[in-house]
This record gives C-alpha cells, sequence and structure tokens, in this order.
C-alpha cells in the first residue's frame, strides 16, 4: 500500500531523513516508532505528500503520493497538532470535508455520533478541550472512509475509554474495509496491541521494519543459572545486554532464540529460560545498540 | 467536488468566503461609501452661487466623487489583507501542513485562494458602480461613462495590487514579511533611488536630486497614487484618461506574470520555511544585501545631515565611512538573524561576507567622494541637449543659442570647486549666495540636474567671466523677461484684471483694481520698458544693491493663455491646461520703467512716483513689521 524508497531529507544543513525505505502492506496497522527526533513525523509529512523530498518518491498503490489529488483522497490524516479553522464548528468542518473527500460518508457520520456523545457540534471546535478536538478529527477521518489512514502520535490527550473505542472503530475498518493505518506513537504497549508491522526510526534512518511476530522472534530475553564461575557469552550469540543478579544471568540476544538456547545447554547452566519481550524493551535494547543513550535505564 | 482537469475547488472557495466575510464586508462598505453614497448627497440639487452653472456643478462634483472613489490606497491596502488572509494557512507550520494534507493540489490551493481574493476586491467595486448607476439615473445625471471609468480602472488596478500581494505572500514565510514586503514592493525603486540620490547630494559637489524618471512606474503604488487623484480635474483630457488606460493596462499585463511567477514560487516551495521571513532561499542574499546597503546609506546621510550638515558645510569622509559601516553592519546582521530565527549568526563565513561587503560599500563611497564616477565634473556636450532649464536669479527656459551660455556657467562652477568649498567651509553661515539649479534635457530623454551655491561677494563679481556675472548676462534678457511674467504664448494673451498697491497716506497702501483695458495698456508700456532695458530683476542676494531701484508696490495682472502654452515657474517647465489657462504675473516695478510709470500716471492709478516706495524705503518705512493693512477698491 505505501512504499517509500530511499527517502532523503534536508532541513537547511541537517539531515532529517537519511535514505529511508518503508514498506507498509495492504490491510496491516504499522507502528512507526523511534526516540523523539527521529524522523518519525517528517516520514509521516512526505507519505502524505506534505513535503518534497530531496531524494527518493512515496508510492501509494503505486501511484506518487506528491501533489496527487487522487490519491490524496484515499488518505486521511490525523497530526500531531491539530488545525481547525479559526470560528469553524464540528458541521462546518464536515461540510468542508465532504466538499473535499469525494466519498465521504453523510450516514456514517450520524451513524458515529452516538460515539462522541460529549461533543457539541454546533460549538466552535477551538473551543472544545484537546481530547474532544481530537475526537472530531477522528470522527470526520473515519467518515472519508479512507483506504489509508495516517496517524501522527494520535492518542494522547484521550482518555483510557476514548482510545480503547477509537481503536475499535479503526480496527473494525481494518477488518471490513482492509484500511491501512500507519501510526507514530510513543505509547509502544498500546501499539504492541495493535500493530502487525513495526518499523523503528532512528537519527533519520530506519533501524528496522519487520512484522511484529518476527521481531518479537529475533530478540529474546534469555536467563540462564550456572552452579559456579563466571559466565561467558559464547561468541556465535549476539549479545545485546548481558546483566547478572548473583549466579542468575540474563541476556538479551538478537537471533533465533532456539539456537541460542542450544548453544547455553552446552555450557552446563542449571537453567536456561526463554522469556517474551515487550515491544518497549526491543525499543530500549534495540536503540541501545544504536547508541541511543538509554544506558540508564538498561537493568 | 472538483473535476480532474478542474483547478477549482469548491470547498476552498466557500471556506474562504464564509471564514474573511469581515473583511470583503468592510471592503464592500467602503465601496459604496466611496462612490454611490457620495455621489447620492453629491448630485442633490441645491440652490447654488449666482454665474454657477447647475449642470457644470453636477458634473464637476461626479468627477470629484470618482477621482476620489480612485484613489489607491484602500484598494492596495485591502488587496494586502485579502491576499495575506486567503493564504494564511502558509504561515504556520500546522495549518500549513494540515492544507496540503487534503486532496488538493498546490494549483488547485493557488487558483481557488486567488480567485477568492479578486472576488473579495472586484466584487464590491461592481456593486458600487451598479449601485452608482441607480443612484446617476435617480438624481437624473446621465454621464455614466465616469462610472464605467471608475469600474475598468479600478478593477484593473485591483487585480495588479493583489497579484503583487501575493507574490509577496509566496515570498515571505509569515505575516509580518509578506506585509512588509508588499509594503517595500510598492515604494522599491522611488525609495532606492531617493536613498542613493540624497547620497549622491550629500557627497558630490553640484549633484541634484534625481529627477523622476519613467523607473517611477517600478513603484505602483506611489504611481498610481499621483496619477489617480487627480485624473478627472476641471478640463481634463483624453489623453489624461488615455495615460491612466495605459497604466492600467500594463499593471495588468504584469499581474498575469506575477500570478505566474507567485504560481512558480509555491510550487516549488518548501512548506517547511512557513514561519520563517524569506522562504525562497535564493532572495536571502538580496534580502541581506538589500537591507544592509539602504540602511548604511540612510544611516550616512542622516548622521552626515545631523552631525554635519548639507555638503556646502563640509564633509568629513572618515566619518561617513563609519556611519555607512555601523548602519550597514547592524542592518546586514539584524537581517540575518530575522532569516535564521537566532540571535547567534556571528558565524566566520557571515563575518568574511559581511566584510567583502563592508569594502563594496566604502569603496562606493570613496568612489563618489574622489569623484571615480565623474558626477562632479560631468558637463553634456551641447549637440546633445534638447532643452535647458535654469532657475537662479528667476527661472529660465534657455533658447538652443544660449545653450553654451549655460555650459560656461557650469564649467565655471566645475574649474572653480576647490575655491568655492573653501568659501562655504569658512563663511556658510554669514555670506551673499545663490542658488543656481540646472536641469538638462538630453536628447536621448535623459534628464540631468546639478545645484550650485555661488557666492556673490564683490571678490568674486570682479572677475568678467565669474559665473554669477554669466548667470547675470543670461538673465537680463527681454525674451527671457517676456516669457516668465506672461508665458511662452506672451503675444496671445489676453487679460482679466489686474491690481497694483498704491502708497496714499503715511504707510498705508491701497490695491487698486485694474480693469481689462487698463491691464492691456500698462503690459503695453511694461513691454516696451522691457524691450529697451529699463526692466531688471535683481537677485535677492543682491537686494542690498538694488533696494533703491525696486519697487515694493506689487504689480499684478490676470490674464488667460491658449492651452498648451509653456511656462517656467521655479521648479520647471509646464505646459498651461485646461485648468491652467488662468495665469497671473506679480511685477516690482523699478524705478526705470518710465513708460509704465507714465502709463500709470495716465490712467490716474498714480497721481506721481510718490504714490510707489522702493524697498528701501519700506524697510524704513515698515521697519520690519509688518506692512499696514492694504485696502482695496
Amino acid at each position: 500500500m505505501v512504499k517509500a524508497e530511499q527517502i532523503v531529507k534536508y532541513f537547511g544543513r541537517f539531515c532529517a531523513l537519511d535514505h529511508v525505505d518503508l514498506h507498509v502492506p495492504k490491510g496491516a496497522v504499522y507502528g512507526l516508532v523511534g526516540p523523539n527526533g527521529a524522523g518519525k513525523s517528517t516520514m509521516i509529512r512526505h507519505i502524505m505528500g506534505i513535503y518534497r523530498p530531496f531524494l527518493g518518491r512515496v508510492l501509494i498503490d503505486g501511484e506518487p503520493v506528491y501533489e496527487h489529488e487522487a490519491v490524496k483522497r484515499n488518505i486521511a490524516y490525523i497530526p500531531d497538532e491539530l488545525f481547525y479553522f479559526a470560528q469553524a464548528n464540528t458541521m462546518e468542518m464536515k461540510r468542508f470535508y465532504a466538499g473535499l473527500y469525494p466519498q465521504f460518508d453523510e450516514k456514517m457520520f450520524e451513524q458515529l455520533r452516538e460515539f462522541f456523545p460529549s461533543i457539541d457540534t454546533r460549538r466552535r471546535i477551538r473551543k472544545l478541550s484537546k481530547g474532544m478536538q481530537k475526537q472530531v478529527l477522528f470522527w470526520l477521518s473515519l467518515c472519508c472512509n479512507p483506504r489509508l489512514m495516517v496517524l501522527d502520535e494520535p492518542i494522547d490527550g484521550l482518555d483510557p475509554v476514548m482510545r480503547r473505542q477509537l481503536w475499535n472503530l479503526i480496527l473494525e475498518q481494518v477488518r471490513v474495509r482492509e484500511m491501512t493505518v500507519l501510526i507514530s506513537s510513543h505509547n509502544l504497549r498500546e501499539l504492541e496491541d495493535v500493530c502487525d508491522y513495526v518499523g523503528m526510526m532512528h537519527q533519520g534512518r530506519l533501524l528496522l521494519e519487520h512484522s511484529l511476530c518476527e521481531l518479537q522472534q529475533n530478540i529474546s530475553k534469555v536467563q540462564v543459572a550456572f552452579a559456579e564461575g563466571t559466565f561467558l557469552p559464547p561468541k556465535e550469540l549476539k549479545v545485546l545486554h548481558l546483566s547478572n543478579l548473583g549466579r542468575v544471568y540474563t541476556l538479551i540476544l538478537k537471533g533465533d532464540p532456539k539456537q541460542a538456547v542450544e548453544k547455553l545447554q552446552k555450557l552446563n547452566p542449571l537453567l536456561v529460560d526463554v522469556l517474551p519481550l515487550s515491544l518497549e524493551e526491543i525499543f530500549i535494547y534495540e536503540l541501545g545498540g544504536a547508541d541511543y543513550a538509554v544506558k540508564d535505564i538498561l537493568f | 467536488m472538483q473535476s480532474k482537469t478542474s483547478y477549482f475547488s469548491k470547498a476552498i472557495f466557500c471556506k474562504n468566503m464564509t471564514r474573511f466575510w469581515p473583511l470583503w464586508g468592510a471592503y464592500f462598505l467602503i465601496c459604496m461609501i466611496k462612490l454611490p453614497l457620495r455621489l447620492f448627497y453629491a448630485l442633490k440639487i441645491r440652490d447654488l452661487e449666482p454665474g454657477v452653472v447647475l449642470e457644470e456643478y453636477r458634473l464637476s462634483q461626479l468627477e470629484n466623487v470618482v477621482n476620489t472613489a480612485l484613489h489607491p490606497l484602500l484598494l492596495f491596502l485591502f488587496a494586502a489583507i485579502a491576499a495575506i488572509a486567503v493564504f494564511s494557512y502558509l504561515y504556520q507550520q500546522k495549518s500549513c501542513h494540515m492544507l496540503h494534507a487534503f486532496p488538493v493540489c498546490r494549483e488547485t490551493l493557488f487558483f481557488t485562494n486567488a480567485l477568492s481574493g479578486i472576488c473579495f476586491l472586484t466584487i464590491p467595486q461592481a456593486a458600487a458602480f451598479l449601485t452608482g448607476i441607480f443612484v446617476c439615473f435617480f438624481r437624473h445625471m446621465t454621464q455614466l461613462e465616469y462610472l464605467m471609468h471608475y469600474l475598468v480602472l479600478s478593477v484593473g488596478m485591483a487585480f495588479f495590487a493583489f497579484a503583487l500581494a501575493v507574490c509577496m505572500v509566496m515570498i515571505a514565510g509569515n505575516m509580518v514579511a509578506a506585509a512588509v514586503f508588499d509594503l517595500i514592493a510598492n515604494f522599491l525603486f522611488v525609495g532606492c533611488q531617493t536613498v542613493v540620490s540624497e547620497l549622491l547630494v550629500l557627497m558630490s559637489y553640484g549633484m541634484d536630486e534625481v529627477p523622476e524618471s519613467f523607473g517611477v512606474f517600478l513603484s505602483p503604488y506611489y504611481y498610481l497614487s499621483t496619477l489617480f487623484p487627480d485624473l478627472f480635474q476641471i478640463g481634463w483630457s483624453e489623453t489624461d484618461l488615455s495615460k491612466a488606460y495605459v497604466a492600467v493596462t500594463v499593471y495588468f499585463m504584469a499581474a498575469l506574470l506575477l500570478f505566474a511567477l507567485s504560481m512558480l514560487v509555491y510550487r516549488r516551495k518548501h512548506l517547511e520555511t512557513a514561519g520563517d521571513v524569506l522562504t525562497v532561499s535564493g532572495l536571502k542574499p538580496v534580502f541581506r544585501w538589500g537591507a544592509a546597503f539602504c540602511a548604511g546609506c540612510l544611516v550616512t546621510i542622516c548622521g552626515q545631515f545631523w552631525l554635519v550638515g548639507d555638503y556646502f558645510s563640509g564633509k568629513n569622509l572618515l566619518l561617513l565611512l563609519i556611519l555607512m559601516l555601523l548602519g550597514s553592519g547592524i542592518t546586514f546582521f539584524l537581517a540575518e538573524m530575522l532569516l535564521q530565527k537566532k540571535f547567534f549568526v556571528f558565524c566566520r563565513k557571515k563575518l568574511l561576507e559581511w566584510g567583502i561587503g563592508a569594502a563594496i560599500f566604502c569603496g562606493f563611497l570613496i568612489g563618489v567622494d574622489f569623484n571615480v564616477f565623474g558626477f562632479e565634473t560631468w558637463l553634456p556636450k551641447e549637440e546633445d541637449l534638447e532643452m535647458v532649464f535654469v532657475s537662479g536669479i528667476y527661472p529660465i527656459r534657455v533658447e538652443e543659442e544660449d545653450f553654451s551660455q549655460v555650459l560656461q556657467i557650469h564649467e565655471n562652477l566645475i574649474e572653480n570647486k576647490t575655491e568655492l568649498q573653501r568659501y562655504f567651509q569658512k563663511y556658510q553661515d554669514n555670506c551673499r549666495k545663490t542658488t543656481l539649479k540646472l536641469v538638462y534635457t538630453m536628447k536621448d530623454g535623459r534628464v540631468q540636474t546639478r545645484s550650485y551655491q555661488i557666492p556673490v561677494e564683490d571678490y568674486y563679481l570682479a572677475k568678467e567671466d565669474y559665473a554669477f556675472n554669466l548667470l547675470t548676462e543670461l538673465s537680463d534678457c527681454p525674451e527671457y523677461y517676456l516669457r516668465y511674467h506672461f508665458t511662452e504664448a506672451y503675444e496671445a494673451i489676453t487679460f482679466v484684471d489686474g491690481s497694483l498697491d498704491v502708497l496714499r497716506q503715511e504707510k498705508y497702501l491701497e490695491g487698486i483694481s485694474l480693469d481689462q483695458e487698463q491691464c492691456r495698456q500698462i503690459y503695453a508700456a511694461f513691454r516696451k520698458d522691457i524691450e529697451e532695458g529699463n526692466y531688471k530683476i535683481y537677485d535677492y542676494a543682491l537686494c542690498d544693491q538694488s533696494a533703491d531701484r525696486v519697487y515694493y508696490n506689487t504689480l499684478s495682472l490676470t490674464y488667460h493663455v491658449p492651452r498648451g502654452s509653456g511656462y517656467v515657474f521655479y521648479g520647471g517647465v509646464g505646459e498651461a491646461t485646461e485648468a491652467e489657462t488662468l495665469q497671473a504675473a506679480a511685477i516690482s516695478l523699478t524705478t526705470d520703467c518710465e513708460h509704465t510709470l507714465q502709463i500709470l500716471k495716465e490712467l490716474g492709478i498714480l497721481e506721481s512716483e510718490k504714490n510707489l516706495i522702493t524697498q528701501e524705503e519700506a524697510d524704513y518705512l515698515y521697519d520690519e513689521e509688518l506692512p499696514a493693512a492694504t485696502v482695496y477698491h
């Protein structure tokens, strides 16, 4: 659905994106994660056709998105900083969206009204709370019936119930219409629940891009205990992090966990156990390997 | 919904119309007040003074209202506001990103917003025009062509003013910068010309203000604001109207180019520049250097005036260089701070760039000071001259055979530069001097002006070829006297009336009115005096020497000249328009004007010469107080 090829972007002399390749399969929920300043929002703005890349191109369904109205009609965008016209209320913004998106679904707008009971559609949007403003944008965006929904840190400011409700609505669209979702967020626990794919950015580069399953299979936490002596991990193992508490050693390993266990078994440990890693832990260890200053929070 | 081939978005257009209604509503009200409402009251039938023809009065009222309605001030102001408003989303990152994430391409956004802005301006103008027609019918006026001129000219101007503002909006990255750029663009040429000209006047011997050239057209608001408020003056001609239409047509064509340029800039615009001062990186050096140079010149000019005085008070090159470096340096780095949006911009590269610029600026100043460009020693070739105007003792449009005399005066002044400079630096505040202005119009249309101060001291006057003596020789010419007082058509004038201040008792002056026939007879006698060399105009600098020969009483003659007659005034040369066919001469008679004095006595206006007082007597009589009230009969 989304294919970004070798995107390079400079802001003055600063390289914001450095040959980024990104692929989002159709019908997938793709989480774009990375530390602050990694280039996530810049990448999203390229995907939305807002920024013109210095090099490379972004294709949506095989068509370049930049300055392409027909392609953009199938994309809805929820930015990190919301913008509404001054004085406009929800109904006026609905008319504006309906004028721009030919497939805007008026019926759906009415149907979704019950999901947003706290929103007074006749009240100026800028007078609503930040969370409510975000709800309005979700409401309008869903009614555009997009084939791709791009969300840039969209969940902040929403209460847990509304968050769950919105995810339900989005995932329903993914299930029913095969809508593709690209989301950038720092809330990794939430992404872990909804994402099929994850791309991790750091310093303008895409460090990794995998399905969540692959990612979780590729990095593992292994606990191993020995009766006596000092443990030195075998050189063949790609150890991202090593710590110990008494005789119990905790290893964060990259690669196939089964092979790692086999190799560790040869050292005659008292115990070898493979534990699942959360997305948040993967994020921390991956970025730790990429010289990101996470050493203090590693355990 | 838009079609694939359309660059118009109904949603964007409706959004503009509903969001910005206070803007077009305000302009609508202004247009309605400026034209139909004012017409409604101006064309009202009312009692007039005897002799005033109602229809002529109402027509002049109509012309006056249309003149005022055509003034471009509010139009340019609202054009700038409209352009800034409809493209306001470009000034904030979040609005800019959101609008460009919608399924509308930049062409659609541009054309829809541009159309909205043009509608904001032209619909109120069209409404004012239509309402104006109704008002005219209601007031029984049928000269609707004036309203048509209003519509066509104001729509043309609106189109250009808006296009220029849009261009500035595209170049600027924020609202304040857009407004400032638009203001600068409307005055750029005259502004730069004035600054450079003032600097040259300050630094070069004999340099005078650069006269208005064709380039003034490049300062649109300035040009139009001088063209339009006087379009339909009394006796306006088709030529004036044609000139206005040509100007508006040219501006309209320029507007099309500006729209194309703006579209190009928008297409290539990097949206991450939203909020910056300038969004086109290629213009950043122009901005830095333009601002630095203009500010450097301004500081130099102001510093010289405040600290030293004008050119003839002397100048200190080192001081001027310091002022230029200070003014341009501070502005250069201020401009850079604005561009980079940070205070610390003093990197090696910028300091080096500034050093190169400073060297160029200083080189320019030193070059001007040492006359490298030859401004001070420039002397035209006689065969290249089309017309020469001299403003000295009195204004003269010089005849071709006298061109060499003028050039001789000019050459004399150039040769004596050092001596005259020394004289003025020593005696600037306590000397007798006169000012001479020379305006050369070349055959290729160029105009060059020079201005000099000339000491009028006995030491210099003793020299035969001294500039002032040559000027006196040139000025003491019957033909030039006649032309000065009675225009170049002095043979074809018809008198209206006149007056003479006559001393009746002690020091009371009585204004005696003269009828047409008396004027004619006085003119004939005065002309005879001129032709016989009895009459002379003395320079003010020599007033102490001529005070016993020049009468204090003023002879005023009012007359009509044929339209198009050439006349001179202290500012230059003119041609009498329909409104200027009525002219007046104010003559200070001399004691040698025997024919004039004789006819005045014969007509019974004067009993004897005792009814006239010389300047010297007046000084004594009135002792620098205001003269006693003049009573006119």
